[in-house]
């Protein structure tokens, strides 16, 4: 694979053997983290939920640590997942953030319709539980049959 | 179910309007969660006070589709119990939030068909915290609109150098396993004064940066244990037809044993203990069924008691011998314990 992520060796801050943390060469403001998990994966679906479990903490943690260390009064947790992403790498950023600094992290709220949210919710709600049934199709059945005759062709190598 | 009724409520309410601030301080702790209630939308919504629209409910969070949008299908993903910010959430809530948000992103590229989501957590005011409770923003993001996009800038090597030495003392210092058992935001503070008093103690502190191993977390595949020494140590799990692997040392403790005590290593590689399980019979008392080896080990113990304290040495080595040799010792030791049970059982029959 030809990933700059993967192949990341400057400026480390964190490795626990599953997820690494470094400086972005090209910050968004000063002290921008980037945390990703070591193994290759492009999109937050992929990864299993141990990594992504783990990934939240220690960037709630590292975020902690940054309000002393570089004695801002705010950070930022930014997960760009399939979209804006440079690098086809699952990554995780951590921003520092000052008063002052130009980075416009904000939105302007707009207000929706009742009908329009129930028409997402409904639709959210079904994407839910399809998926849950997709996982349990996914298991492989195993047929036991206790008739001798099938465990001693199963015994034929 | 509703945590506070509503008569309840415009009670305490009107009981706190004619309170001066001075008598707020004096509130107990039941009343002062009641006030937070008041105060705080998002609990209301999770108590169901306020009605809402909500996507996704479990014991420990609730996401619910935000009523004034940045796009369409943006929810927000609340902690059950109230935070403010993040560094208050405890470990095992946000992992478990992790998980909740990989699927709730799932979810949203489903059902609204776009390429992809943006998840961002806020703490602090002029981060852009808004609501004075914790939360998680999903947002979807179809491909073309250009929605926190943002803006990168070019620094110094020599200024990222400095930065990632610098964070890099600290976490060392926060998630190493030298100071697992200490609350971290002491340690900053710590750290912080002795900077600014000396550019000595800096040097120190680096020093300390390169003992300090990176790695925290238990690995897989790694068998943890306190050992002999009182150390926790790991040994690489065995799988088929692969030889057996050295101990390794992780943390140097020297914890002494006390008798009736179980010691075990929790999840966060923490020493802990508590009292062994005695099934609830008296100390003295002895189980029927294991009569006999009970006394038999006993007998054992207390003939091997006298030569243990004069040759302490002597076994330490002795075990060192047993982890290297492959068998030797091991056999020779088994076969010596198989003689003393025999001549103690030839002894009960007499």
């Amino acid at each position: 694979m030809n990933c700059e992520y993967c192949k990341e060796q400057r400026n480390i801050i964190y490795d626990d053997g599953l997820i690494l943390g470094f400086l972005d060469s090209n910050p968004y403001t000063k002290g921008h983290i980037v945390l990703i998990p070591k193994q290759h994966y492009t999109i937050m679906e992929q990864v299993p939920d141990e990594v992504i479990g783990n990934l939240f903490v220690v960037a709630n943690k590292i975020s902690a640590i940054l309000f002393d260390v570089l004695k801002v009064n705010g950070t930022n947790v930014l997960i760009n997942n399939g979209i804006d992403q440079e690098i086809p790498h699952m990554s995780l950023n951590i921003i520092p953030r000052d008063e002052k600094d130009n980075l416009n992290l904000s939105w302007e709220p707009k207000k929706a319709d009742e009908d329009d949210l129930d028409v997402v919710l409904h639709n959210l709600k079904n994407a839910l539980i399809e998926k849950k049934s997709v996982e349990i199709d996914k298991k492989p059945v195993k047929i036991q049959s206790s008739s001798w005759i099938d465990k001693t062709f199963n015994r034929i190598p | 179910m509703a945590k506070y009724t509503r008569e309840e409520l415009v009670e305490f309410q009107q009981k706190i309007k004619s309170l001066k601030q001075e008598d707020l301080s004096k509130l107990s702790p039941e009343e002062l969660e009641k006030l937070q209630f008041l105060q705080c939308p998002f609990c209301q919504i999770i108590d169901g006070m306020i009605p809402s629209k909500i996507v996704y409910d479990d014991k420990e969070c609730v996401a619910i589709l935000d009523i004034n949008p940045a796009i369409r299908g943006h929810i927000l993903l609340l902690p059950k119990h109230h935070y403010l910010v993040g560094p208050q959430v405890p470990d095992k809530l946000m992992a478990h939030l992790g998980v909740v948000v990989k699927k709730l992103s799932k979810a949203l590229m489903k059902a609204l068909k776009v390429q992809g989501t943006k998840i961002v957590i806020a703490n602090g005011q002029s981060a852009g915290q808004k609501a004075n409770h914790f939360m998680i923003h999903l947002i979807p993001v179809e491909s073309g609109t250009n929605f926190l996009n943002l803006e990168r800038h070019d620094v110094n090597d020599k200024d990222l150098e400095e930065i990632s030495q610098n964070l890099r003392i600290y976490i060392s210092k926060i998630f190493g396993l030298n100071n697992v058992t200490e609350p971290p935001r002491e340690i900053i503070t710590d750290i912080n004064n002795k900077k600014s008093k000396d550019n000595e103690e800096v040097d120190q502190i680096n020093s300390i940066k390169e003992e300090v191993p990176l790695k925290i977390l238990r690995e897989k595949g790694y068998l943890y244990f306190l050992d002999s020494e009182g150390d926790i140590s790991r040994v690489k799990m065995k799988k088929k037809g692969e030889t057996k692997y050295p101990h390794e040392k992780v943390k140097i403790l020297n914890i002494k044993r006390e008798p009736n005590l179980l010691y075990y290593i929790d999840s966060d590689l923490n020493v802990k203990t508590r009292p062994m399980n005695r099934r609830g019979r008296p100390k003295g008392v002895k189980n029927k069924h294991k009569h006999k080896m009970s006394s038999l080990t006993n007998k054992v113990k207390s003939n091997n008691n006298i030569s243990n304290k004069e040759s302490d040495d002597n076994i330490r080595e002795k075990s060192n011998l047993k982890r290297t040799s492959d068998g030797d010792l091991r056999s020779n030791n088994k076969n010596k314990n198989k003689s003393v049970d025999l001549d103690d059982i030839a002894n009960l029959f007499t």
